[in-house]
Order: C-alpha cells, then structure tokens, then sequence
C-alpha cells in the first residue's frame, strides 16, 4: 500500500521557515491581485468563465467523437498519433519512438501530463538524457524534487536556492544570487543542449478537433525551440484537452494567462498543424485513467485547463507551498483531483481546506472545487481512510450533533473543560492551535445559556 | 460496462470506455463576438510596450526598411537573417541547413501577419522568419507590420486564421520572458531578449 501523503507536517515545515514561506505567499498572492485587476477591465469576465465552462461539459459530454475528430484531422496531414491507456504504456511508447529514432538527449517543455506519468524519470533509467527546458522546471530538476506549482514549478525557492543550484550543477557564481545573471546562465547552457538535441518533446494546452491543432502556451521561447528545432517532435496530450472548434480558442487563451498570472496573454501562443518539412512528429493521447473519471460524479475536474488560479489563491497553498502536498497535482485542484489516482496515498488532502471557497470564486472554467473537495472527505471518511484524529473527531461530533440535548451536554462540558483544564495542559503540544496563541479566557456561560436570560428576554420586551 | 478488453487496441479501448462513461450531453453554447472598446492600434502599441517590446511607428514601409537598414548593425560577428522583401541580411538559409544552426544569429527580420490591439501580439508562421528556428533564436527580432493588419481583438484574429490550412504558426506578444525565480520579471528567457515592431 501506498505511504500517505501528510500535507499538515509537510506543510508545517514549510511554514516554520518564513522566509520561503513570506516569498511564496507574497509572489502567488501578487499574482492572484494581477488576476483581479486584469478581469475587472474585462465586463464580460464572468460570463467569459460560464462559456468556456459550458464549452468544456460539451466537449467532455461528446469527447469520443472530438477525440476521433482531432486524431483524424492529425493523421491526415502526417502526424502519427498513438493511444496509451496508462502511464506505463505511455512512457513505454515514448521510450520505443526514441530508441527508435536513436535518441540520447532531447529537451523538453515543461508538461505536468508526461510529469503525471514520471515519464522524465523513465527515460532517464533507460539512459537518455532529458534536459528540461523551462527555467522553472530545470530548477526542480536539478535540485531532484518534484514542481510545487503546475505553472510557477520553483516558486517556493528563494534565489539564493536557486544560486547555490545552479553553482552546483551548472558551475555559476555561487555568490550571485542575482536572478537576471541565472536566468543567463540557464540561457547559456540550454542553447548549447538545444544545438545538441535529437527530439523535443511538448504538452499541449488545447486540442482542437475541427482543425487538428495542438496549441501550446508558453513564456520563455523555450517550447517553441523544443517543437521547432529538433528533427523529431513527441507530444503528449491528455484526453480532456481537446476542444470542438477554433472559435472556441480566443475565449480560453482570453481567460488563461489573465487568470494565471494576471497577463492579457502569453508571450508565445503556438499552434501546430502539421510537421515540418523533414520533420517528424508524433502525439500521444493519455487516458491513465480519465475515461473511467467522466462516468464518476466527479467527472466536472476534466474541466481542469491548468491555470494554477485556484493555487495562487489558496489560503493554505499560499502558506504551505505546493511542495507539501507531495503530488503532481497540488493545491485545491490536487485536492480534488488526486485522491481519484490513489484513495489511500491522498486520503488526507481533502482535509487541507478552510473551505473558503476562494478557489471555486477563480477558476476560470468554473471547476466545482468546494464541492470536489467536499465529495472527496465524504469518501475518505466513508472509506475509513483518514486519519486516526480525524475518525475520533468526526466520531464526537457525530455524537454531539445527534440531538439538541446531546448538543447542549456538549456545551457545557467543552466550557468546562475549557475553565478547568490547567494551561500546562491546555497550552501544551496536544493542542496543535496554543503553539501560536494562549488560549482566550473562557466565558461564563455557554452561548446558549447567555441568550436565554439575555437575549429573549430583550425580544420579549420589544415584542410588545 | 466499461471495456477493458485486451483484445482491442488501446485507441479503442479508451474511446470505448469514453463513450460508455460519457455524462449526459450537454449543448455548446453560443460564443457572442465580445466588442473591445477603444482604439486597436493604440492598445496594441500599449501591449506591446507592457510586453518589453519596442514599436517604431513610421509612415511607409519604405521608411521602416530604411530605419531598419540604419539601425540593424550587421558584421561577421553580427549575423542577421531578413525573410523580408526589400531588406536583405547579410546570411542566408543555405548557411543555416538545420533549425539549430540559427543559434548563431544576432538578428532576424520578417513581415507580421497581422496584430491584435487587445493583447499587442503579432502574428507569425515559418515564413516570417524563413523558418522558425530563426524566429527564435536571434537575440533580436524585428517585426515589419501594416498598421491595417492589426484588429481589435484576440476573436477578431482568430475569426481571419484556418489553423488548419497552416503546418505552424505562433501570436509572439513581446520577446521571450520569465518571472520564475522569486517571480521576478526578466525579460529575454530563452528565445529572443529584444522585439521591435516596425509599423507602418
Ligand atoms: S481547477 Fe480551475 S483554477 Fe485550478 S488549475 Fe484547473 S482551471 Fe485553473
């Protein structure tokens, strides 16, 4: 069985480091404020975020035929496409392309499908060298740990990480922290590995079926150099991301980068049609496990375009860093999305929300997130797969909560407790809340208690 | 039922499993054309300006072939590939026999298809740029576009593309960037540092 992922420990290790903590919050928060601003100058956001939700439930209620469309459409111009039903067949595919094609080295863009499949550390143990290509990821590669965000992946790291790093793995200045001076080096050295390069490889944002398109959107140049300059191009794409019609696209491209970092668009806005003269392209469409997902209640998650709104939101994701949650898909969208790749592994994520709901108030194909989150705790705890507190919580609860008489014996036992129970104990580490605060001095009364000779006393006098 | 019958390739049995899951069917709604209020052209010298490029607005197309010749400085040491009519750069495509042999350019020219003032960006295929390696590698870009050619809005742009009449093609808003290290904005990534937009 799988080992369970706790977020809470992870991420109070996160927090008890201010400043990763400080930067992480401040940067995606920056963000969430960019977002904000950019929306509102926009009257028609809102129902922007409705269309393109309704667009997503058309294309995933007829994803079959869009799938058939969209594979059609490449083949008839020369790109081969291939079907993996898992990970493994995926990263097999992909493996038998590059041997086949005697493949060492490649770059590639940053893609959290192949991420999601491992497919880097695969090819790696079969000896060809994968250099990644966003600056962000190739940080994470090289310090050996997974992305913490699905479009910042190194947000978490502070720029002196990022030097001592880059001075490690790629021999800059140690004592230059400077992040112009490392993204030229990252510059320097990813020219000389694109020049090298024997495949590219890519995901992709939208697939549309009608004209048989991968659209890719990207800042750094770097996806474009992947697909563009190496002989042979491999592209994976997930089911879910096909999209009926070209129309359709300037609704999402107008949402995506304003809602993901607060910018009217990405710097490159790519689409690909057809390979090059001379050059050989290959796409993979990914299952691994989202047919089975549209048949479930929960299916509204397809929905999902990777924006990372919902994490730069966050209130617990801004202060815990995507790291905590040890998973390829973090934050609120992790919460509601990974449980459904291993119940066990993530029985505990659900249970990383306030319930603000700010995440649903963001997402710009209106994913149900509260309510994914909330289905997903009703599940683990349906499935006995929570945590021993959690069980004892709930078991309490529900015994409290059965009845008002319970409720009200629950009262008054908590504020007894609550006045009796000597600081030492109260304040002490079984009481996770006292680490930062003391507890406030307990009333005398319950609530309840309190309005009974205060409150309808007062109404029965204004009743009159 | 859902099929996992080994029998089948994959492609079927996914799509298999696609149709017997897929949820009720749900209507595509109408995408109204959204109207972008003000004036396409400054919006777009604004964008592009917010993007970190640079726009020369001049009066003919001669005038930014002129500008062009005056201010693009080429030398051994300064390779400069043109795809544009009427510039001429002092390296050619058979000195460049694969993509990756771009890497040596400083500079590179090309003609824009059109522009959009709602996000600054220019429109741009393997031709532009004789082939798109060379779009992205030069250190420099320099874009020569008819003010006509801009519209007001990303749906107006896409209303006037066939992607699928085009093997490639890319809306360039700005040169290269990244905001990856403590999200600090830094312009000139991995592809070009500098983009000019030479109107006209
Ligand atoms: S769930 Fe919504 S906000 Fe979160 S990454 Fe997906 S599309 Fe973006």
């Amino acid at each position: 069985m799988s080992r369970q992922v706790n977020q809470v420990k992870l991420g109070a290790e996160f927090i008890a480091d201010t400043p990763h903590r400080e930067s992480n919050d401040r940067c995606l928060w920056a963000a969430r404020m960019r977002r904000d601003k950019v929306a509102a100058t926009l009257p028609e956001w809102e129902q922007m975020r409705d269309l393109a939700s309704g667009i997503k439930e058309h294309a995933l209620s007829h994803l079959d035929e869009y799938l058939v469309q969209f594979e059609e459409n490449l083949a008839s111009r020369g790109i081969i496409v291939h079907w993996a039903e898992t990970a493994e067949d995926h990263n097999d595919i992909v493996l038998d392309i590059l041997r086949s094609h005697h493949v060492a080295t490649l770059t590639k863009g940053k893609s959290m499908t192949m991420d999601e499949c491992a497919m880097r550390e695969h090819l790696e143990s079969n000896g060809i060298e994968v250099n990644e290509s966003d600056l962000g990821e190739r940080i994470q590669q090289l310090d050996n740990q997974r992305d913490s965000h699905i479009v910042m992946p190194a947000i978490h790291k502070l720029r002196t990480d990022v030097a001592r790093i880059f001075a490690e793995k790629l021999g800059s200045d140690p004592a230059n922290d400077d992040p112009t001076y490392l993204n030229s080096v990252m510059r320097a050295d990813m020219r000389k590995r694109y020049v090298k390069a024997q495949a590219g490889m890519i995901g992709c944002n939208y697939a549309v079926a009608e004209t048989g398109t991968i659209v890719m959107c990207s800042n750094e140049g770097d996806v474009d150099i992947c697909a563009t300059v190496p002989p042979l191009l491999i592209v994976t794409i997930g089911i879910e991301k096909v999209i009926p019609k070209q129309s359709d696209l300037p609704l999402f491209l107008r949402l995506l980068s304003r809602s993901s970092l607060g910018y009217d668009i990405t710097q490159y806005t790519s689409h690909i049609s057809a390979p090059a003269p001379g050059q050989e392209i290959h796409v993979v469409m990914l299952d691994n496990g989202r047919s089975e997902r549209l048949g479930q209640s929960y299916w509204p998650v397809l929905k999902c375009m990777r924006c990372g709104t919902c994490m730069n939101t966050c209130p617990v994701f801004r202060r815990t860093s995507g790291i905590s949650y040890d998973a390829n898909y973090m934050g609120p969208l992790g919460l509601a999305l990974m449980p459904s790749y291993d119940l066990h592994r993530y029985a505990r994520l659900p249970f990383s929300c306030t319930h603000c709901g700010s995440c649903g108030d963001v997402c710009p194909v209106k994913v149900p997130l509260p309510e994914l989150i909330f289905y997903w705790r009703q599940v683990v705890v349906e499935n006995q797969q929570s945590l021993i507190s959690h069980d004892l919580e709930e078991g309490l609860m529900g015994a409290a909560l059965r009845n008002s008489t319970n409720l009200q014996h629950a009262e008054k036992l908590g504020l007894w407790a609550l006045r009796h129970t000597p600081s030492a104990i109260a304040e002490s580490g079984i009481n996770p809340w006292a680490e930062w605060h003391s507890n406030p001095v307990p009333p005398e009364q319950t609530f309840r208690e309190w309005y009974k000779d205060n409150a309808c006393h007062n109404d029965k006098k204004t009743d009159k | 039922m859902t099929p996992h019958n080994k029998s089948l390739t994959a492609r079927e049995r996914i799509l298999a499993r696609v149709r017997a899951n897929r949820p009720n069917s749900v209507e595509h709604p109408e995408v109204p054309v959204f109207a972008i209020d003000g004036d396409p052209l400054k919006d777009f010298i604004s964008h592009v300006e917010g993007f970190d490029g640079k726009v020369i607005d001049v009066d003919t197309r001669e005038s930014a072939l002129s500008w062009l010749r005056e201010n693009v400085k080429q030398s051994d040491s300064s390779l400069v590939y043109s795809a544009a009519d009427g510039y001429e750069g002092n390296i050619t495509l058979d000195r460049l026999p694969s993509p990756a042999d771009a890497h040596i350019l400083q500079a590179c020219v090309g003609d824009g298809i059109l522009g959009i003032g709602e996000t600054g960006s220019v429109l741009v295929d393997p031709e532009t740029f004789g082939r798109m390696a060379n779009g992205l590698f030069a250190i420099d870009l320099y874009l020569l576009l008819d003010r006509s050619k801009i519209v007001p809005g990303l749906q107006d742009a896409y209303a006037q593309m066939d992607l699928s009449k085009v093997q490639y093609s890319s809306l360039f808003s700005g040169p290269s960037a990244t905001a990856d290290i403590e999200a600090v904005h830094i312009t000139g990534a991995q592809g070009p540092v500098s983009l000019t937009i030479l109107l006209y």
